[in-house]
């Protein structure tokens, strides 16, 4: 993925850029509307985020990042943005990490793209109650509360949940196994 | 220079929801200016995005819909494509002394310039404008030693150091500490004594409750 992204930026290639909007875009828009977009809004807002991948495409250093995460932090920002109508701070924090990839010739972000499948891995092979409560954080855009309301659960299983699964994935985005 | 990193972070579970977008805006601002300057948060962050699209991949779009797919090809036109940006440096270099970087770029002005206002003797604040249903933030000066009344919390609560020494029961604390208090938490603040003015970035989801009912009385008059 990190290639075509590459090819899109070295090359302008619009055939590469839009077998990534194909697979991304239906990824997005679910993702909107699961959070609560109609689907009006979530296509608009999936459109801006994969032409903010085509325009910005040349920021991104390929083998060093991962498509998907620029991808989701696109849409997370968009979706603060436009749906919820409030200042975004994550966006300064997925602005410093572009002029870093930019600045330096090698960074961290080299180490975590390795750990990547063993995150992913990682991921698939969490408890199913743990990795229920992050999909609805991540995906679903729900709060601790919400996510506590949905459950029936109260507030501190919710909280100590995430804090297991960020404990054990954590562990393996720093390296172990 | 390399500046003491700080010693007490915000909750693994507040990073996540940091990274997913689901926080109450004010907590968010906290923890973005607490990893702007806290290398081992700023790191917790990047992998938790990477988390975020590991999970984005894995979202299955035809699950609801079968025509999905074919929506995101009717989406599609290379006509559409925008010419790329220019280069630009997205992050304006303002090393304030005091405000961290997403806030100072947030305000718009320095740390000299934040336009406090007294509240009682020896206790300064300004009140960060958001818009509404963000939560409340606020940046808090305290002349050393002064005590601020007994509080609790309804709701998830980040107090930032960003100048002197802060400190409550729990212990003290210096420029890029966070403080976290866990739901219903009493607590009582105070600048530590020394030279030095306390200066600290409180986001809090609710109002703070006050534990007096003098202060309760109070407290529509002086603001905190």
């Amino acid at each position: 993925m990190g290639d075509q992204l590459k090819k899109i930026a070295d090359e302008r290639d619009a055939g590469a850029f839009e077998s990534l909007f194909l697979a991304f875009w239906p990824k997005v828009r679910a993702m909107l509307m699961r959070q609560g977009a109609d689907k009006e809004m979530a296509e608009e807002i999936a459109q801006e985020t994969m032409l903010a991948v085509w325009a910005k495409s040349h920021q991104f250093s390929g083998e060093k990042g991962s498509v998907s995460a620029w991808i989701y932090g696109i849409a997370r920002n968009l979706r603060i943005d436009r749906v919820r109508q409030q200042a975004v701070w994550q966006r300064y924090y997925d602005e410093l990490e572009t002029m870093e990839r930019l600045q330096t010739a090698s960074d961290d972000s080299a180490v975590w793209e390795q750990q990547r499948p063993e995150l992913e891995k990682a991921l698939g092979g969490l408890p199913p109650e743990q990795l229920k409560v992050i999909q609805l954080s991540f995906i679903d855009g729900l709060s601790q509360s919400e996510i506590a309301a949905t459950l029936g659960l109260p507030l501190g299983t919710v909280k100590s949940r995430m804090r297991l699964a960020y404990e054990k994935l954590r562990f393996v985005a720093e390296g172990g196994s | 220079m390399t500046a003491r990193q700080p010693q007490h972070h915000p909750h693994p579970e507040t990073l996540m929801s940091h990274v997913a977008g689901t926080l109450p805006n004010a907590i968010s601002c906290v923890v973005a200016c607490h990893a702007s300057l806290c290398r081992q948060c700023a790191d917790q962050i990047r992998w938790l995005g990477m988390l975020g699209g590991i999970m984005l991949k894995n979202v299955d779009a035809d699950a609801d819909d079968h025509v999905f797919k074919d929506d995101a090809a009717a989406h599609w036109s290379a006509d559409m494509l925008p010419p790329r940006k220019l280069l630009h440096d997205p992050a304006p270099k303002i090393d304030d002394p005091l405000l961290p970087r997403p806030l100072a770029r947030h305000l718009g002005i320095g740390g000299d310039d934040v336009p406090w206002r007294k509240v009682v003797k020896g206790v300064r604040q300004h009140w960060v404008k958001l818009p509404k249903g963000s939560g409340q933030i606020r940046l808090l000066r305290l002349a050393p030693g002064k005590e601020l009344l007994e509080h609790t919390h309804t709701g998830m609560e980040l107090t930032m150091v960003l100048q002197g020494i802060y400190g409550d029961h729990s212990g003290e604390y210096q420029r890029g500490d966070v403080i976290e208090w866990e739901e219903g938490s009493v607590h009582q603040p105070h600048a530590s004594l020394g030279e030095e003015e306390c200066v600290c970035l409180i986001g809090s989801e609710n109002i703070p409750h006050y534990s007096r009912l003098v202060a309760r009385l109070l407290r529509p008059i002086i603001g905190f």
